[in-house]
């Protein structure tokens, strides 16, 4: 079985999409190839790589509720060269969109799109994972899996990667949102205190953050 | 003012004045001419240059031209439950117009408003769609217009573009 791991942040280091994935690749033994949809267009290689596989998991962060403008413009890409070329294998696809705020189910309108997308490309739908608080998940990267606040998004990951090898489809249950295992409190305390650091680092003050035009 | 942001082409222009605008009434079309940058997640928009994006295109003020209108009119073909690519495109690039604090609203965490007034929201998708897809599209809106600090005024599928003047 292969599996595509699809980068869907425009972010060129750092994204927590581009954590997601390596937590997940940590629970898989079956061969791996490595994407990045950061751009308008997909490369054409990487189409036909992507037509090689098995599995295709798609992670990517929620812009204004939605799936990212670059990343739409490659899913009708994908879903025009799937017209083209019918496939014998039906291609699984899984999911896994993280958000800024805290709340894991703003999520949910991001995920019904690639629901849609996939039923489009003619894809069996997997599982999509939807994770709130994604501001903090490149900051655990030492934290061991499954412990402190990563506790819930390692084991959602784990269920994820095993649905994949036993090809396990997940009737009603193939949508989850959760949180980070971290008090609302504090992720917003540290989001604000990070924005002012980084203003700061830009040489403004705190109040140029309220500028209007 | 009126803001309307479409996925047609320049052509269009004209039908949307006639379908959209009173008679001498001023607006800001917002059209795919240039091409335009997609968002690159840098948040240039709230901690370099606040309110404005930092990207170099036609785009970068949709910030301050939302907070210059008091209502915005999209007109969409509804891709998979959600706006068209260029559509997207420009919401994206629309991040400068709110604030990166949070704040309750509705019971859940969103952003802070940089503008205090409330917009009007009317979206006029059209197209092909499956039921599903326009529950989809129904949801993304009011999530939107809950982000964006707005008011939900018109939310419509026609089966193409010009089934929209008849709604
Ligand atoms: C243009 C833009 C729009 C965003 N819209 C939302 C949003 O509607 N809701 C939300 O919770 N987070 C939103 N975010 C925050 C991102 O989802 C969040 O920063 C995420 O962790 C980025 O993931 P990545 O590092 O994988 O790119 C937005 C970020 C950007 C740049």
């Amino acid at each position: 079985m292969k599996i595509a791991m699809v980068n869907g942040s425009p972010k060129a280091k750092d994204s927590a999409s581009g954590e997601i994935l390596s937590m997940l690749k940590k629970y898989l033994c079956g061969e791996v190839a490595e994407l990045r949809l950061n751009r308008m267009q997909v490369e054409k290689q990487d189409m036909e790589e992507l037509f090689t596989c098995d599995v295709i998991v798609i992670a990517f962060p929620l812009y204004i509720d939605s799936v990212p403008s670059h990343l739409l413009r490659c899913l009708m890409q994908i879903e025009a060269y799937a017209k083209a070329h019918r496939q014998e294998r039906k291609i699984r696809v899984y999911v896994a969109v993280n958000n800024g705020f805290f709340q894991g189910k703003q999520n949910l309108p991001a995920i019904e799109v690639m629901k849609h997308w996939s039923d489009r490309c003619g894809f069996t739908f997997g599982r999509a994972l939807g994770v709130g608080g994604g501001g903090m998940i490149c900051f655990l990267r030492a934290v061991p899996e499954g412990h402190g606040p990563k506790k819930n998004l390692s084991a959602a990951l784990k269920e994820m990667a095993e649905d994949m090898e036993q090809e396990k489809l997940n009737g009603d249950n193939q949508i989850k949102t959760f949180e980070m295992n971290y008090p609302a409190w504090a992720y917003k305390w540290q989001a604000e205190y990070g924005w002012r650091r980084s203003a700061k680092k830009n040489g403004l003050k705190r109040k140029d953050l309220d500028k209007q035009w | 003012m009126k803001l309307i942001i479409h996925d047609g082409s320049k052509e269009w222009e004209d039908w949307m004045r006639k379908t959209f605008l009173e008679s001498g009434e001023q607006a800001e079309i917002i059209t795919e001419q240039e091409k335009i940058r997609n968002c690159i997640g840098c948040f240039g928009c709230w901690v370099k240059t606040p309110g404005r994006c930092v990207l170099k295109d036609d785009y970068n003020r949709m910030g301050e031209k939302m907070a210059h209108a008091d209502e915005i009119i999209i007109v969409s073909r509804c891709v998979y439950g959600t706006y068209a690519p260029f559509v997207r495109n420009v919401l994206d690039r629309s991040l400068p117009y709110i604030h990166p604090y949070f704040t309750k609203r509705g019971g859940e965490i969103h952003h802070k408003v940089r503008y205090p007034d409330k917009l009007r929201i009317s979206v006029y998708f059209y197209g092909d769609c499956t039921e599903e897809e326009k529950e989809t599209a129904v949801r993304t809106v009011k999530a939107n217009v809950l982000n964006f600090n707005g008011i939900l005024a018109h939310i419509s599928f026609a089966g193409s573009r010009e089934e929209i003047k008849s709604l």
